[in-house]
């Protein structure tokens, strides 16, 4: 489907069906930040080793969290909805 | 401007590639290209590390072309909506510095100065603060140029990148610093002015300088004494306002390299659909309406094709446009398009007349009024009409 809102995203790759999927979460809030410190992705745990880059957008009345985490081998990106307060996994960055 | 003023400009290196190199810390110290999204043989680069820089690969260049320079380059698509998120973030930061701040591009900022030493300490104090809290936040660096004028502090951050800073107190300084440069270094001079100008022994700011004002008018107008101003590190102004002082831009555009070419006339009437939307929002944003209309397609193999009319109701309105770039193709007999490259643009613009007879008028234009509205609050493409969907 054509989609405008998709123009600067129109080629992403074909990740067979990995974007979007829900994930559970596990993060701490502290001084006024949220940090997520694990996933759990299709029954596998994955820990946050680090979190490389960190920024927000908003899709119509969802804001959107988006954090570019690793697990030391693997780059996620992971991304909290404030809407719908659920965290999905969007894409795998590197691995 | 009086000669004290003082003009910062922060240019983020290598932006785009920077932060993808930040997002993904295997990226670091490697060439890397930031272009269209899994299409690396038939895209531009659209930003490159300061790794692939150094190998010849630059902003613009064919992707094919990149990667023949450097095949081991990581090629990476393009995520707009961290860039955009960086450069609001980086935007605030300034703006706790200065109430005068100016985003000039995505990736470029203005920040008046003038006066600002007492209150914030030594000019290299600010400027070593602006980029450690850029750095602090998002790991990037920034190189800053400070002069009387906003053209020279430019080009000054220009001149020591990247993490650089680079500050010309007056416009003596400013001068001297500028001196050798080459004319091509100057913004706004591309490949054609630099020709025109080293044909005429112009070869650096000193000679552009020096040149007699007749032979520069005589040659280039106003853009001539524009150049020369700001060889002269004074306050030139804007070489838009300087080529334009009615300020009304020639034309307004929007162009799209498709992912590869199609004639799936459905597909492509949605991208004409489109385009035409976006050239109509920035028409009404600007608060003008078009006569002429310009359609360009091309399938990127042979030469492409395009023709302009001009109709005597001018218009703002992304779907009139469309239509007008149908009767375009109608006219030149064309029926079936092979499209990889679409354009549209507008010219000769007029201010924007808003008083119609018809109720169909006016209710059309509160449409387009309350759209503009809600894609402003929402974001881009809230809200779009239904006919830019198709199952293509």
């Amino acid at each position: 489907m054509f989609n405008p809102q998709s123009r600067w995203d129109r080629h992403l790759p074909n990740q067979e069906n990995f974007e979007g999927e829900r994930i559970e979460v596990g993060a701490v809030f502290k001084e006024g930040k949220m940090i997520p410190r694990w996933f759990i992705h299709r029954g596998r745990k994955f820990p946050i080793q680090q979190i490389t880059y960190e920024w927000r957008d908003k899709k119509g009345l969802e804001e959107r969290r988006h954090f570019a985490v690793t697990d030391g081998t693997n780059v996620f990106q992971i991304t909290f909805s404030h809407r719908y307060l659920h965290w999905r996994v969007q894409r795998i960055v590197a691995q | 401007m009086g000669q004290d003023s003082l003009l910062l400009h922060l240019d983020m290196d290598a932006f785009f590639a920077s932060i993808e190199q930040q997002v993904n810390p295997a990226l670091r110290g490697k060439p890397l290209i930031v272009g269209g999204r899994n299409q690396k043989y038939r895209s531009v680069v659209c930003a490159a590390s300061y790794e692939a820089k150094a190998l010849g690969i630059d902003s613009a260049m064919p992707s094919w072309k990149a990667l023949r320079i450097c095949p081991e380059a990581v090629f990476v698509p393009a995520d707009t909506t961290r860039y955009l998120f960086t450069s609001r973030e980086i935007f605030e930061i300034l703006k706790t510095f200065s109430p005068q701040t100016e985003m000039f591009a995505i990736d470029e900022f203005f920040l008046d100065l003038t006066g600002c030493s007492q209150l914030l300490g030594s000019l290299e104090t600010i400027s070593l603060e602006i980029k450690q809290r850029i750095h602090q936040r998002f790991g990037l660096t920034s190189s800053i140029g400070i002069a009387p004028t906003k053209v020279t502090a430019k080009m000054a951050a220009k001149t020591k990148k990247p993490d650089g800073l680079v500050i010309w107190r007056t416009a003596a300084e400013a001068r001297a610093g500028l001196r050798n440069l080459p004319v091509e270094k100057i913004c706004g001079v591309g490949s054609q002015l630099k020709r025109r100008l080293n044909l005429l022994g112009v070869m650096t700011c000193a000679d552009l300088a020096e040149f007699p004002d007749r032979i520069l008018q005589q040659h280039f107008g106003v853009v001539g004494r524009w150049l020369k101003a700001v060889c002269r590190a004074e306050d030139a102004g804007d070489i838009r306002d300087a080529a334009q002082p009615s300020e009304i831009p020639k034309s307004v555009g929007h162009s799209q390299t498709l992912p590869e070419v199609t004639h799936d006339q459905d597909y492509i009437h949605s991208w004409m659909y489109l385009l035409s939307e976006m050239v109509g929002e920035r028409l009404r944003r600007q608060e003008l309406q078009a006569r002429t209309v310009h359609f360009y397609y091309s399938d990127g193999f042979s030469g492409g094709w395009g023709r302009q009319r001009t109709f005597i109701e001018p218009t703002d309105d992304g779907q009139e446009i469309f239509h007008r770039c149908l009767d375009i193709i109608e006219s030149g007999g064309i029926r079936n398009l092979n499209v990889r490259v679409l354009a549209i643009s507008t010219s000769q613009l007029v201010p924007a007349q808003k008083q119609f007879l018809f109720e169909k008028q006016i209710k059309r234009m509160r449409l387009l009024e309350y759209v503009d509205t809600i894609n402003h609050r929402f974001g881009e493409w809230t809200i779009f009409p239904a006919a830019v969907l198709t199952n293509a």
